[in-house]
């Protein structure tokens, strides 16, 4: 037993730094992160979450969006993505510090998405967008989320949020198409994805 | 030395955990769920696939949550690592400690409760991710309620392993033994605190990719690497019957393994916003990985020399030494792509998915498949007796290897360049490989078939007739054909 106790023991403390290393060490070395104040402006950097955006992140990871959209921004030396336009500069640890949950990513097989709120801005888009991807490019390989949006009939007014839709997709007459609580959640996230914001840190790459 | 021949090897042998033995349920437990598992992941990888490649298709379902890529894709993978790599993994690697320690364990009940709880683990998985309670964290997607069983079930075995090894008859200690303990401790170690700072501390910020990337690394090189390696360097000697080759090159696998396995991982995401001396230090970890892997891939061609004919009639003994020889191949085309300058353009392109596929369905399928041929017939009672369906398998699950890692890899490769040049619309990449999306169609098919054939071959032993030993053939060396460590 002596010899195979040895080197299963070896084994372990072998293993146990990469653990410490990997894992354990930046854990420790981000929990110290401070927001960035600026001390012109007071702006906070990054800034807060809206709260409509929290209950996003849930709907982003049960629907594996991170199976085909990435969320990080390389330097300019470790490829493309400024090149791009995906982002004027790389993301940095403290661009995620408030989020709750963080999706990287490894696939780019969809846009990178660490910026999405800053390239749209307005809810519809998203919607539409989610709906029938489609109504923008007839050829996307984006998958439509129809599912996450309800006909109803239209009581009274039509609602604020309906979708506007046209053609093939048009909904019934007198009913209309509109938003489950679940698009909202994950509309208000991706509206969020805006690291538009100053760091020292990680400067603005000049051309 | 005598050759044994095809029905020599497949024969029947009582000795060991073979028929009577309380491990013999345990066993076919794990087997037969594995093979359920990876059936139910190939039929899940080939509608991911249909969709992925025209989300308009007949086959893709907008308005059913629980049938959209995002959720079938993951559980496809999740179980192709969970469910079969891991629960064939496990059973053969209870019939390899089991025989090595020479004497009979009375926790076979240890086994088959480890057993069961795993399976309710994958079906709570599958039922959660589906459902929608996915973490959304590549690999680790399992929910805790699924996760928790699922590690409770590994240290149950690694506890059974470990009791197993300490109360062995035998003296010494073997190579195989080594990296099976390995891979049980780390294993459990890994997945349950990766499962357990996630989920259940809810560490939040840049650290969770950190234990995210952390773990893949471990799941592929502490895990999934020295099941299939122990079982390799158990299984080749025994099926030649003659030593290994080199006990000096089986111990530089082993300890390169355990020395850089468990930082390789954080290579999948680099540039991302970790510390960068971990990104530095996991790419340096992927090309040293090579150095141990190449010495276990040297080792087995050595003990290999001379006996090289034996592989064409030995079924078993072709897919695992095909398996050992793709790992050797996937570890040098992994270090070469996570150097930064060929990385830059590869990552997050389709050649990555083609890497760890080429890992996960070149080295360690072909190896479970070989475990399962070796020991199913002396598990039953049985012999094989359709032995061109083997050879079916055989061909048809390198041709689907091929298939998926050359298209995958090509397809990876213009997207990478086409990604690099702001002057293409992102569209236009994909424009560029949607014909190898159709390859991919094509290569899940033969993935599909390869594992039919895998299913009919296993469900052909039961009705194959019972082995009647022959006193010709040699019987089966008892335990050293290993070299001891001691
Ligand atoms: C099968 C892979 C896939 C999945 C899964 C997927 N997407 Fe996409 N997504 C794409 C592709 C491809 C595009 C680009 C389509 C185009 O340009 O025609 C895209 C584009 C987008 C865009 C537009 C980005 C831009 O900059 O214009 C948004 C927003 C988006 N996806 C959000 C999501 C969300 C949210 C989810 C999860 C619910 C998701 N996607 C799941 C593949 C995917």
């Amino acid at each position: 037993m002596n010899r195979l106790s040895k080197i299963i023991g070896g084994g372990f403390v072998l293993f146990g730094l990469s653990w410490w290393g990997l894992a354990v060490y930046p854990y420790l070395s981000f929990a110290t992160l401070k927001a960035n104040v600026d001390p012109n402006t007071k702006e906070v950097a990054p800034p807060d979450i809206p709260g409509a955006a929290q209950q996003g992140y849930r709907v982003y990871a049960a629907n594996g969006c991170v199976t085909c959209h990435s969320q990080f921004v390389r330097d300019k030396s470790e490829g493309g993505d400024i090149d791009r336009e995906w982002g004027k500069r790389r993301t940095v640890a403290r661009d995620y510090m408030k989020d709750d949950q963080v999706f990287l990513g490894v696939s780019r097989f969809g846009p990178d998405l660490t910026n999405v709120g800053v390239r749209q801005k307005d809810a519809q888009w998203f919607y539409r967008y989610l709906y029938d991807p489609r109504l923008f490019d007839p050829e996307t390989t984006m998958p439509s989320y129809r599912w996450l949006f309800r006909d109803q009939a239209i009581a009274g007014q039509p609602a604020q949020n309906a979708l506007k839709l046209e053609g093939a997709d048009a909904p019934r007459p007198g009913h209309e198409i509109v938003p489950t609580a679940e698009a909202e959640a994950l509309v208000a996230y991706l509206l969020s994805l805006k690291r538009d914001y100053a760091l020292p840190e990680a400067p603005v790459s000049q051309q | 030395m005598s050759v044994p021949n095809q029905t020599a090897d497949l024969q029947l042998n009582r000795a060991a955990a073979g028929n009577g033995s309380v491990l013999r349920g345990p066993i076919l437990l794990f087997f037969v769920s594995g093979l359920f598992w990876l059936l139910i992941a190939v039929a899940l990888w080939l509608l991911s696939a249909f969709q992925v490649t025209d989300p308009f298709s007949p086959l893709v379902f907008p308005d059913v949550a629980w049938l959209t890529y995002g959720r079938v894709y993951p559980v496809a993978m999740d179980l192709l690592v969970y469910g079969w790599a891991s629960m064939i993994g496990v059973g053969t690697a209870i019939w390899i400690l089991d025989r090595m320690a020479k004497n009979p364990f009375p926790g076979g009940y240890l086994p088959l409760l480890a057993g069961i709880i795993w399976n309710l683990g994958l079906v709570f998985g599958v039922w959660g991710v589906l459902g929608g309670g996915s973490t959304g964290k590549e690999w680790l997607e399992f929910p805790l309620y699924a996760a928790f069983p699922i590690w409770l079930a590994e240290i149950i075995m690694a506890i059974w392993a470990v009791a197993l090894v300490i109360g062995r008859r035998s003296k010494g200690g073997y190579i195989s033994q080594a990296f099976l303990l390995t891979a049980f401790i780390a294993f459990a170690w890994a997945y349950g605190s990766a499962n357990g700072l996630l989920q259940f501390f809810k560490v939040s910020g840049a650290a969770e990719p950190a234990i995210q990337w952390w773990y893949f690394g471990c799941l592929i090189s502490l895990w999934l690497t020295p099941l299939g390696v122990g079982i390799v360097y158990h299984f080749v000697p025994l099926l030649i019957g003659r030593p290994l080759y080199s006990a000096k090159l089986a111990a530089i696998s082993f300890w390169g393994i355990v020395a850089f396995g468990g930082w390789t991982g954080i290579a999948q995401i680099l540039g991302a916003p970790l510390p960068a001396w971990n990104q530095t230090a996991s790419v340096v970890a992927n090309v040293l990985l090579v150095i141990p892997v190449l010495a276990f891939a040297t080792n087995l061609h050595l003990t290999m020399k001379g006996s090289f004919d034996v592989i064409k009639p030995n079924l078993a003994l072709r897919f695992l030494v095909t398996g050992g020889m793709v790992f050797g191949l996937a570890s040098i085309w992994n270090a070469l792509t996570t150097f930064r300058s060929v990385n830059r353009i590869l990552e997050f392109t389709w050649a990555v998915t083609a890497r760890t596929d080429l890992f996960l369905i070149g080295f360690v399928t072909l190896i479970c498949f070989g475990a399962i041929y070796y020991t199913l017939p002396r598990l039953v009672g049985r012999s094989w007796k359709y032995t061109r369906l083997i050879q079916w398998h055989f061909w048809f699950s390198i041709i689907a290897l091929g298939t998926l890692v050359f298209d995958l890899t090509i397809a990876g490769v213009l997207q990478g360049f086409g990604q690099m040049d702001p002057k293409v619309p992102f569209a236009a990449v994909i424009d560029i490989i949607r014909p190898f999306l159709l390859g991919y169609e094509l290569a899940a098919v033969f993935i599909g078939v390869s594992a039919l054939l895998g299913l009919a071959s296993f469900l052909t032993v039961f009705v194959n007739p019972a082995w009647a030993p022959d006193s010709k053939e040699a019987p089966e060396p008892v335990i050293n054909e290993e070299v001891s460590l001691a």
